[in-house]
């Protein structure tokens, strides 16, 4: 029987979200970097399967971050963190997405004539990370080919794992609303990976 | 409530739904070092504000005013008597405007007719709005954020988005309101 790592000291880890909002709030640093612990990974995963690039998606939650806790007046009462932080990270990325698009379609325009230079192969270093890269290409295509409204109601679903009730707050919508996106979402998607064989 | 509740939501769905979460699963973005994360979390503190935003209690400031009141009634000669409310001075009719403002900028706004769509991506055309705006040649003023005070928003049913989800900070939204119709547009 192999011995268990000790789990890190984290006097902080039972201690909750709202409290140790109140902790930042007062100039705790310990309370932010539990609370940064917490929630970086759902926010970065959101944020990836938005941008879909590390680098946009890290800024996105370093912003989401710095957003949600300098505006925890408006936070304050109306939701519980992760899901105000999860719904500035969401807008963030879809933000920078935009910002990205506009760059590129002008970046586009502006070199017109100039050829589309071909895609670099992806560093991978077996077959089987070169099947997950491809994977990764479909399912970041698929996604790309749904409305904006859905891909950040499915990614909030199907990354966060956050419930009807959560995405319906975050996004200022019914539940029936985060359903029915959620059923195209699923039903573009599915026409998409099988088309491309993935399913 | 869960997925199940959707009526359209058959075993069909719950196998791609297994599906998609095997994709989601072995399609994980890659996470990034932990230097990475310490470098986010120093950024994130640096752009804290410095000085602690620590609240006071209602019942701490309730005393305090209220010790305050007692001892200027004290100290002030003739403190207990009763008092004739003295008239009111007279406020200025209309406060001078923040000298952003005395002399407006003045941008060139594109009418309707400068404008021609030749193409729009699919997922942007339920964000199109059609048709004239309703300050239409109207001048606008622009407040800086420090000019609002927002007491109250609701988040818009269609985006989703929240003016308060902005927060305080200084990259918050920028309000617009019309302020008198124009005659001649710039």
């Amino acid at each position: 029987m192999t011995e268990r790592p000790s789990a890190p000291s984290r006097p902080l880890g039972h201690v909750a979200d709202d409290t140790l909002v109140e902790r930042v709030r007062s100039g705790d640093r310990h309370a932010l970097a539990e609370l940064f612990q917490r929630h970086r990974l759902t926010a970065y995963r959101v944020a990836w399967r938005l941008t879909g690039n590390e680098a946009d998606a890290l800024d996105a939650v370093q912003e989401g971050f710095i957003k949600a806790l300098t505006g925890v007046t408006s936070f304050a009462g109306r939701a519980c963190f992760k899901t105000w932080l999860l719904r500035i990270v969401s807008n963030t990325a879809l933000d920078m997405l935009r910002s990205r698009r506009r760059r590129e379609a002008v970046s586009l325009f502006a070199n017109e004539d100039v050829p589309e230079p071909a895609l670099a192969a992806p560093l991978c270093d077996s077959s089987e990370e070169l099947n997950r890269a491809e994977m990764r290409r479909i399912l970041d295509e698929a996604l790309a080919g749904l409305p904006e409204v859905q891909r950040q109601t499915f990614v909030l679903f199907a990354e966060a794992g956050l419930r009807y009730r959560e995405i319906a707050d975050i996004l200022g919508v019914s539940i029936g609303t985060v359903m029915s996106r959620l059923f195209y979402a699923r039903q573009r998607l599915r026409a998409w990976l099988t088309e491309h064989s993935t399913l | 409530m869960n997925r199940a509740d959707y009526p359209s939501f058959d075993a069909d769905d719950a196998d791609f739904d297994a599906e998609l979460a095997r994709i989601l699963h072995n399609t994980a973005p890659p996470i990034p070092g932990p230097e990475v994360w310490a470098g986010m979390l120093s950024q994130i503190e640096s752009a804290l504000p410095p000085t602690p935003l620590r609240r006071r209690s209602p019942r701490l400031l309730w005393g305090l005013g209220a010790m305050a009141a007692a001892l200027a009634l004290l100290l002030l000669p003739g403190g207990f008597e009763a008092k004739r409310p003295k008239p009111r001075p007279e406020l200025p009719a209309i406060a001078p405007l923040p000298s952003s403002l005395e002399e407006p900028t003045v941008f060139a706004v594109a009418s309707a007719e400068d404008v021609e769509l030749l193409s729009l991506p699919e997922e942007a055309v339920a964000f199109l709005p059609i048709g004239r705006h309703p300050a239409d040649g109207m001048a606008f003023a622009f407040a800086e954020v420090a000019d609002v005070v927002v007491h109250a928003s609701r988040p818009d049913p269609e985006s989703g988005m929240s003016m308060a989800a902005q927060g305080d900070s200084p990259t918050g939204p920028m309000l617009m309101a019309p302020v008198a119709p124009a005659a001649a547009r710039p």
